[in-house]
C-alpha cells in the first residue's frame, strides 16, 4: 500500500489517502474503515437519464463519491472490500443521502476520513505502507486423501483450495492397484490446484508438509507430471519446494509448519512467525507459572491497573467492533501498556495463531510478576466482545468452502 | 457462499449486482466451520434454539411411532425435538446457558454372551427370549417397515443360535497387534499364519525369493500382510492389515497395525474394532529401550489400547534369539513393562507374557524345546495365550449400528454393479439381506442387498447375516442410493432407534500428555473409530478428580496434564456418536495434536 496523503489534526481527526496494490492491502483497509467514518473513492454508479423523448436510458458512470460508512464487508477468498453507506458530499449523479456501495479496487486510491485516529489505526497505516516486502509463502498440508493448499502472507493465511478424495484402505483380498489409483487421482487434483492457485511470481517458497511419505510421493509425482506436460514454470521453480513434516493434513497443521526451524529462517521477520512464537510463550508461561499469564478482558484490565503487563497479546478483531466504546476500551488498554514499557502484539485474525487467540477471548497477557487471579464466580462464563443484541461476536474464520 | 465469491471476483463485470443481497454480513458472520449451503442441506440438520444451537437430527421420515414408553424416552425425545418448525439458518455464537438433561442410561441391556445365549436357547423358546429383551417399541402391523422388522427381530435370536452353532464351540475375538516400529509385528503374524496353515509353503517361498531380489531378506513373512508396493518397498506397515486364523477354541480376526508415529491414526481405527491386543516388544538390547522411551511407540500404543477400552493384553517379547533367550533379559523387560502397564490401567491378571521369535518361529504354536530355553520349556505358547483370551459379550440385542470404514461402488462383490458396498464393523445388533436401515449422518433410508461377515462364509448354513462384533460388508441396492452419502464414519443403523449424530457434545476428558495447558479454544484432532475431524474446545466446564470423580473446580481457566475434566467440544462436521453408557464403541474418542495423543475421552451427552 502506498501512502499518498496524511493529514491528522491536533484533535486526532483527519484523513489519510492510500493506494492499495495487492490483495493484502485490502485486509489492512478492512481493519481501518469503521462504521461512522467517511470513505472517498472513485466508483461506478448506474445513472438513469430520461431524455426529451421520454426514453429512459441507464449507463454506468465513473465518479468520485464520499460515503458515510454504515457497513463493511470483506470477502476472504477474493480479498475484496465493499463499503456501504450514504452519500455525504454533493455529487452530480448521486443525491445526498442516497445509498451506495463502494467496491474498493486495486490501484485506485481511496481516502478515509475519521473523527478520531487512535494509535492502533495509525500503527496499521504505518504497517500497511511499510516498504519492506515480506516473504509470501505457499504451503500444502496433506495426508492420505486430504490436502489444503494455502497462501501465507504477513497478515493473512488463506486456504486457497481443499482437496478431499476417498482413498480406500487395505483390506483382505486387496488389490493394491486400487489404492495406487486413488492416490494418483488425489495427486492429480492437488497438482491442478497447485498450478491454478499458486502464483510462482509472488511466492518465495512452497512448503509441502505431511505425515508419513505422502509429501515425498507427491513431490515426485509433481515433477514427473511437469516434465510430461512440459510445464516450464513449475520446473523453473523447483528449488522453491521445501519438504517438511507435519502431524496431519488438517488446517491446524499449518501452525506446526510455521514453527518448523527449517522454515523459520525463510519467514524470518514475518508477522506470522512472531505471532506464533508469542502465543507459544504465553502458553508456556501458563504452564509454568499460571499466575503470570492472564487471559480475558477483565483479568487483563485488572492486571493493567497494577502496571503488571509485560507482553499484551490482542486480536485485531476486537478493534473491528462496531461499538466505539469497545474500541476505545481496547485502544486505551494498548496505549497504557505501551506507556508502561510493555510490548503489544496485535494478532491478525486470519493466521491460525490469531484464530486460536480469538477463541481464547481475544486478549491475553504475560505479566511481569505473579498476581492473584480475580474471583471467577462473578464473571460471566462467555464474556467477550458482544454486539448490540448481547450475542457473542462471531470471530472471523478462514475456511475455504 | 460460493455465489458471493464468484460475484466478487468479477470486479470488472459491468453487470450491476444486487447491492442489497445478503449485505451487511461480513465474513465474520459466516458459519464457523465454513459449511456451504450445499453441504448443510446434504446433512439436513437444523439448528434448534431449544437445545442451545446444537445440531440435532431432523425427524425420521415416514416412520409412525408410538411414543416410547420406557427409559429410552429422554434420549429419543432429544432426537425428535426438531419436528416442528422450519429449518433455522445455521447460526453460530456462544450459546447461552444450555439446558441439557443428564444422560439417561438405557435400560439394562441383555448383553448375551455366547454361553448365556446357549443356555437361553436350551431353556426357553425364541419368542420368550424376545419379549424379555427390551425390544424397541414398534407399532403392530400398520407400519410396513416394522412388519418386516418384527419378523427379523424374532428371527434374530434364531439366526444367532444358528450362527453360534456354525462357529462350533469357538468364540470369535478381534485381536489387534501393536508395538513400536520394527518390533516384528508383521513378521510374527505372518509366520504364525504360515505355521497354522493359513498361508501355503509355496507362497512363502515365492516371497522369500522376491524380497531377496528386492534387497530385503528376512521380510518374507511380513510380506504376507504388507501387500502394497509401497509398504514392501519401504519395509514398513502403513495401514492396518486384516487376516484370520483359527486356534482350538477361538476364531481370531487379526488386525496388524503400523508402528510408526505418523500412522497412528490408522492404528487407532484398527484398534477401535478390537477386543484384545497383542503387544510385540523387541528384546534386542537397545531396541527395547528406545521403544520404551518417551518418544517410542510402545508406551503410546499401550496407552491408546487402554484408552480405547481394550482390557486384555498378551505381551510377546520378540527377537529373543538375538537376546540369546536369556531369562534375565526376559525378566527385566517383563518387570519394566509390568509396572508401566499397571500404571496405564491394565489389570495384572489380564496381562500375560511370553518370549517368542517371529523370524525363527519359536514358541509360536509349538512349545520351546528344553535345550533352547530351559527356563520356559513348559510355558504356554503364543497360540495358547491367544486361546485363553475371553471375548466380551456381544450386544446382539441392541439396535443395529454398523460402522462404515470403507465404501466401494460397483465392480465385483456381492452387490453387483451399481451397488454400494460398505466395509465396516457391526458394533451392536444384527443385519441380514432385506433389512431396511437408515444411513447417518446423511439420513437416508436404504435396503440391504447382501451381507458378508468375517464370522462365516456366505455359504454357511446359518445364512448370511452379520452380528455384533463381526467385521464384514453390507451391500446396498443401487436404486435411489447416492454413493456420495456413504463414507468412512457413516453408520447404518436401525430405523426406529437411530444412532445420534451431532457436532457439539459434552465430554469427559482425561488429559494424558499436553505440552501446553489446555484452555478455551484449544484445537486438536478428534479421532473416533475410522474418522478424524478437527475439534475445538469451546468451554471448560469443570475439573474433576481423576480417581474419586469429585468436582474440584468449576469453570477452570486451564487444565494441565494428567487431569480429568468435563468440557464442551465442537466438531468441524457432525459425526455419529453416542453416550458412552449406551454404546462403548461410539462413545469413546481420542484427541491428538501435533502427532501426540493428548487426551482420551468419553461422551457424556450431546
Amino acid at each position: 500500500m502506498r501512502l499518498i496523503h496524511k493529514d491528522i489534526n491536533k484533535d486526532r481527526s483527519g484523513q489519510v489517502t492510500l493506494l492499495p496494490e495487492n490483495p493484502e492491502d485490502m485486509w489492512h483497509a478492512y481493519n481501518l474503515v469503521r462504521v461512522g467514518d467517511r470513505l472517498r473513492s472513485t466508483t461506478l454508479r448506474k445513472v438513469t437519464t430520461e431524455n426529451a423523448a421520454g426514453t429512459v436510458s441507464s449507463q454506468k458512470q465513473r465518479t468520485t463519491l464520499t460515503v458515510l460508512v454504515e457497513s463493511v464487508y470483506f470477502d476472504v477468498q477474493g480479498c475484496s472490500l465493499q463499503v456501504k453507506g450514504r452519500n455525504a458530499e454533493e455529487n452530480a449523479y448521486v443525491k445526498m443521502g442516497a445509498y451506495h456501495t463502494i467496491d474498493l479496487e486495486l490501484q485506485r486510491k481511496f481516502t478515509i476520513v475519521k473523527d478520531e485516529w487512535d494509535s492502533v489505526s495509525l500503527d496499521r497505516v504505518d504497517e500497511a505502507t511499510d516498504i519492506a516486502r515480506h516473504a509470501d509463502l505457499s504451503a500444502i498440508v496433506m495426508q492420505e486423501g486430504l490436502g489444503h493448499i494455502c497462501l501465507i502472507t504477513s497478515s493473512m493465511t488463506l486456504v486457497r483450495c481443499r482437496v478431499e478424495v476417498n482413498v480406500p484402505k487395505k483390506r483382505k483380498g486387496f488389490q493394491s492397484s486400487q489404492l495406487d489409483k486413488a492416490m494418483q487421482r488425489f495427486y492429480e487434483q492437488l497438482y491442478q490446484g497447485l498450478n491454478k492457485h499458486i502464483n510462482f511470481g509472488i511466492v518465495k517458497c512452497v512448503i509441502l508438509a505431511s505425515p508419513g511419505f505422502t509429501k515425498d510421493d507427491f513431490y515426485e509425482y509433481c515433477f514427473r507430471q511437469a516434465v510430461k506436460e512440459d510445464n516450464k514454470v513449475l520446473i523453473e521453480n523447483k528449488p522453491k519446494f521445501v519438504l517438511v513434516h507435519s502431524s496431519s493434513g488438517h488446517r491446524q497443521a499449518l501452525k506446526e509448519v510455521l514453527e518448523d526451524p527449517n522454515i523459520a529462517n525463510k519467514l524470518a521477520d514475518t508477522r506470522a512467525a512472531l505471532e506464533v512464537k508469542a502465543l507459544a510463550d504465553f502458553y508456556s508461561m501458563l504452564k509454568s507459572d499460571p499466575s503470570r499469564a492472564f487471559y480475558g478482558v477483565k483479568h487483563v484490565e485488572m492486571a493493567n491497573e497494577n502496571h503488571a503487563i509485560e507482553v499484551l497479546l490482542i486480536s485485531d478483531s476486537l478493534f473491528r467492533s462496531n461499538k466505539i466504546e469497545e474500541r476505545r476500551r481496547f485502544v486505551k488498554l494498548v496505549d497504557s501498556v505501551r506507556e508502561n514499557a510493555g510490548q503489544v502484539r496485535i494478532f491478525s485474525s486470519l493466521h491460525p495463531s490469531g484464530e486460536q487467540l480469538n477463541q481464547l477471548t481475544g486478549v491475553a497477557a504475560i505479566l511481569r510478576f505473579p498476581m492473584h487471579e480475580p474471583d471467577d464466580s462473578d464473571i460471566d462464563d462467555d464474556y467477550g466482545p458482544t454486539d448490540g443484541d448481547g450475542n457473542g461476536l462471531d470471530y472471523p474464520t478462514n475456511a475455504a468452502s | 457462499m460460493s455465489r458471493r465469491r464468484v460475484k466478487n471476483i468479477a470486479l470488472n463485470d459491468d453487470e450491476d449486482y444486487d447491492v442489497d443481497e445478503s449485505f451487511g454480513h461480513s465474513f465474520e458472520d459466516e458459519p464457523a466451520f465454513g459449511v456451504s449451503p450445499a453441504t448443510a442441506s446434504a446433512y439436513l440438520f437444523v439448528r434448534d434454539k431449544d437445545t442451545g444451537g446444537r445440531i440435532t437430527q431432523p425427524p425420521l421420515p415416514d416412520v409412525k411411532e408410538e411414543p416410547p414408553q420406557s427409559a429410552p424416552a429422554p434420549q429419543m425425545a432429544r432426537l425428535h425435538v426438531a419436528t416442528a418448525g422450519p429449518a433455522h439458518s445455521v447460526k453460530v455464537g456462544f450459546a447461552g446457558a444450555v439446558a441439557v438433561s443428564p444422560s439417561v442410561p438405557s435400560p439394562s441391556p441383555r448383553l448375551l454372551s455366547t454361553k448365556q445365549q446357549q443356555q437361553q436357547q436350551a431353556a426357553s423358546s425364541a419368542s420368550n427370549s424376545r419379549s424379555a429383551s427390551p425390544a424397541p417399541p414398534r407399532k403392530n402391523g400398520a407400519d410396513p417397515d416394522s412388519a418386516g422388522g418384527d419378523s427379523t427381530e424374532a428371527s434374530a435370536t434364531e439366526a444367532y443360535k444358528r450362527y453360534c452353532a456354525g462357529l462350533g464351540d469357538r468364540a470369535m475375538i478381534n485381536l489387534v497387534i501393536i508395538g513400536h516400529v520394527d518390533a516384528g509385528k508383521s513378521t510374527l503374524i505372518g509366520h504364525l499364519l504360515y505355521l497354522l496353515g493359513a498361508v501355503s509353503q509355496k507362497v512363502i517361498h515365492r516371497y522369500e525369493q522376491e524380497c531377496r531380489k528386492a534387497g530385503k531378506p528376512s521380510f518374507q513373512f511380513a510380506w504376507v500382510l504388507d501387500e502394497s508396493e509401497e509398504e514392501r518397498q519401504r519395509g514398513v506397515t502403513m495401514d492396518v492389515a486384516r487376516s484370520q486364523l483359527s486356534t482350538p477354541h477361538r476364531l481370531v480376526n487379526l488386525l496388524d497395525c503400523p508402528g510408526h508415529k505418523d500412522f497412528i491414526p490408522n492404528m487407532i481405527s484398527g484398534a477401535m474394532a478390537a477386543d484384545a491386543a497383542l503387544l510385540v516388544i523387541n528384546a534386542t538390547r537397545g531396541e527395547f529401550e528406545s521403544g520404551f522411551d518417551q518418544g517410542g511407540q510402545t508406551r503410546e500404543h499401550a496407552l491408546l489400547a487402554r484408552g480405547l477400552g481394550i482390557g486384555q493384553l498378551v505381551v510377546a517379547i520378540n527377537k529373543m534369539d538375538t537376546a540369546k533367550w536369556s531369562e534375565t533379559r526376559f525378566a527385566e523387560i517383563r518387570d519394566k513393562l509390568g509396572v508401566y502397564l499397571k500404571s496405564v490401567g491394565f489389570k495384572p491378571d489380564c496381562v500375560s507374557y511370553c518370549p517368542v521369535s517371529g523370524l525363527e518361529g519359536a514358541n509360536l504354536n509349538k512349545p520351546l524345546s528344553a535345550e533352547l530355553c530351559p527356563w520356559y520349556a513348559s510355558g504356554p505358547t503364543l497360540v495358547d495365550l491367544i486361546d485363553r483370551l475371553t471375548p466380551p459379550p456381544r450386544s446382539v440385542d441392541k439396535p443395529l449400528r454398523f460402522y462404515i470404514s470403507e465404501v466401494s461402488t460397483g465392480g465385483r462383490g456381492t452387490g453387483g454393479s451399481g451397488a454400494v458396498t460398505c466395509f465396516g464393523n457391526a458394533l451392536s445388533g444384527y443385519a441380514a439381506p432385506g433389512h431396511k436401515l437408515l444411513l447417518l449422518p446423511a439420513n437416508q433410508r436404504i435396503t440391504v442387498k447382501a451381507v458378508t461377515s468375517s464370522g462365516q462364509d456366505a455359504s454357511a448354513a446359518a445364512g448370511p447375516a452379520i452380528f455384533a462384533g463381526d467385521s464384514g460388508t453390507i451391500s446396498v441396492s443401487g436404486g435411489g442410493v447416492d454413493p456420495a452419502h456413504f463414507g468412512p464414519g457413516s453408520v447404518l443403523s436401525s430405523v426406529t432407534m437411530p444412532c445420534p449424530c451431532t457436532n457439539r457434545l459434552r465430554a469427559k476428558l482425561l488429559l494424558i500428555n499436553v505440552s501446553q495447558p489446555v484452555t478455551k479454544g484449544y484445537q486438536a484432532i478428534f479421532h473416533q473409530q475410522a474418522v478424524s475431524v478437527p475439534v475445538t474446545i469451546i468451554r471448560l466446564l469443570a475439573q474433576i478428580n481423576k480417581s474419586t470423580g469429585q468436582l474440584e473446580r468449576r469453570h477452570p481457566r486451564y487444565i494441565l496434564s494428567n487431569c480429568c475434566a468435563e468440557v464442551e467440544l465442537q466438531l468441524d462436521r457432525p459425526l455419529c456418536l453416542d453416550v458412552y453408557t449406551n454404546s462403548r464403541e461410539l462413545g469413546k474418542f481420542m484427541l491428538r495434536d501435533r502427532g501426540v495423543t493428548v487426551a482420551a475421552g468419553t461422551v457424556l451427552c450431546y
